[in-house]
């Protein structure tokens, strides 16, 4: 095998070869180490063989000393092809030009893409990149890759890092930003609210004025902390004075601060005792269709659901051609999925137990984080039959501050 | 000619003795044969007579006939030959 794909490179020769002493041209061609392929008997004292282009010289003093004449039929191989070819000219040059130009073309930048930017400007990025060469058109063995990295990551505020790779004739800007610290909620003063109603057992003020005692129960929005301090007025002249003026205004702050407070959530959870409803049975059918326009064609799968019960879900792709060229052309798969009915049978107490892990799913979702259970209790109530309803009580410790603005003018 | 037979019997003694194979001690031909397309025969000593349905190819100690149809000589090289076609017969003769 190898040794015919190397004699089609150096190309080979189809001979004919007529004579009395056969026989001994095919000896003296092997003990003179010339490789004779495919040799055919043919009648009347001929014989056909194929031989190597370099061997066929040795060969013709072969033939002479043996007595028989030979004559060339055929000629295979890329010498011969490469020969051929020179007569078309303009399809060589075609061929080679079209070569070169991928080449040349490859050379240059075709796109650059920016990554990971989220703060910073994309065209701010974009334009520092393109002063230092970086931009669509430009010759890439020119780029300096580490130097461009430099003077983005100087001439862009916000970055805390800059990689530029180029993907062929893809150059790709990845940044990484600045992690800056985190801006209060609200911008000037503010009271402190609670978001919900509660218990306070712990409040630490930061800053501000606290507006209520721990053991005290608040209501939703309540003042915890104030951010209005006024001046304490000595308690002997509020005595002596007929009128008590207003208490004068010092400052207005931003109040910051956490209350901890006891909250409890109670849920009503209703439970039919015998489940029902359909699962998927994991059986799958697919349906592909071409849409064109206004039309559609079926190519894969059945016309409509083969299921007597199931849902189905439509995915779409649009193919594209390269980069954003598209085909108005849309591909949607349809999934059907076929369902069954299911009933689950269960005793009062498992649904009673599912009922119960429902309603503690339910609170857990108005948590905040950081909140702690601290009791939790389950009642269960009167219901229609074929029903069970719980009532869950749960008891948490959880932080209810949150920042409220102050109103200009009070 | 006594001296060479000598040798040739040494050589055989030998090649039993040692457990080698006899082709690389005394030039016997190895054929290698792939149902009955295709025949590999390495240590030839060239072609008595080639025609479409007999080669007779010469070995050491004698000849080689090939009887068959449509008989190709793939490849000849010095030491080693192919012959492809429909092979019927092998027979030896000195």
């Amino acid at each position: 095998m190898l040794r015919r794909w190397w004699s089609f490179w150096i190309g080979f020769l189809g001979i004919r070869i007529e004579g009395s002493q056969l026989e001994k041209f095919i000896n003296m061609a092997a003990s003179r180490g010339i490789p004779l392929y495919d040799l055919r008997r043919e009648p009347s004292g001929r014989m056909s063989a194929k031989v190597r282009m370099d061997g066929f010289r040795s060969l013709r003093h072969v033939a002479r000393k043996s007595g028989s004449r030979m004559r060339i039929e055929s000629r295979y191989g890329l010498p011969f092809y490469a020969s051929s070819l020179k007569r078309q000219r303009s399809l060589v040059i075609g061929v080679i030009s079209f070569v070169l130009t991928i080449l040349i073309m490859s050379t240059f930048v075709w796109d650059v893409e920016v990554n990971g930017n989220d703060r910073v400007d994309k065209q701010q990025l974009l334009q520092a990149a393109a002063e230092k060469g970086i931009r669509v058109g430009r010759w890439r063995p020119l780029i300096d890759v580490r130097e461009a990295e430099q003077t983005i990551m100087g001439a862009v505020p916000g970055l805390e890092w800059v990689g530029i790779k180029a993907k062929g004739t893809r150059v790709v800007i990845e940044v990484q930003e600045k992690v800056l610290p985190k801006k209060p909620a609200v911008d000037g003063p503010c009271n402190i609210v609670a978001t919900k109603g509660g218990v306070i057992q712990r409040l630490m003020v930061l800053v501000g004025e606290g507006k209520v005692a721990e053991g005290e129960r608040v209501a939703k929005d309540q003042v915890l902390i104030s951010g209005l301090i006024f001046q304490h007025k000595p308690a002997i002249r509020s005595q002596a004075e007929e009128k008590p003026e207003p208490p004068k205004l010092l400052d207005k702050v931003q109040a910051r601060g956490e209350a901890w407070a006891k909250v409890s959530y109670d849920q009503w959870i209703e439970e039919p005792v015998v489940l029902e409803g359909t699962v998927p049975t994991g059986a799958v059918s697919e349906q592909w269709r071409i849409k064109w326009g206004n039309q559609e064609i079926i190519i894969k799968g059945p016309r409509s659901s083969p299921y007597p019960a199931g849902v189905e879900e439509v995915s779409m792709r649009t193919p594209s051609l390269w980069r954003n060229l598209g085909l108005p052309v849309e591909i949607i798969k349809t999934e059907y999925h076929e369902l069954r009915a299911f009933r689950h049978e269960r005793t009062a107490q498992e649904a009673m137990t599912a009922a119960q892990e429902k309603a503690r799913q339910a609170v857990s979702g108005l948590l905040p984080p950081g909140a702690r259970v601290l009791r939790e209790m389950v009642l269960p109530q009167p219901a229609p039959p074929g029903m069970v309803k719980v009532k869950v009580s749960v008891e948490t410790l959880e932080d209810i501050a949150h920042p409220q603005p102050i109103e200009t003018g009070t | 000619m006594a001296w060479e037979r000598g040798k040739q019997r040494l050589q055989k003694a030998l090649a039993g003795f040692l457990e080698m194979p006899k082709d690389v001690l005394l030039d016997y031909p190895k054929i290698t044969m792939i149902g009955n397309v295709q025949l590999v025969l390495e240590n030839h000593r060239g072609i008595v007579e080639y025609a479409d349905e007999r080669i007779r190819i010469g070995i050491t100690g004698g000849q080689l006939e090939i009887i068959g149809e449509q008989l190709v000589l793939r490849t000849i090289l010095p030491e080693e030959l192919v012959v492809e076609g429909r092979i019927r017969q092998l027979n030896y003769s000195k």
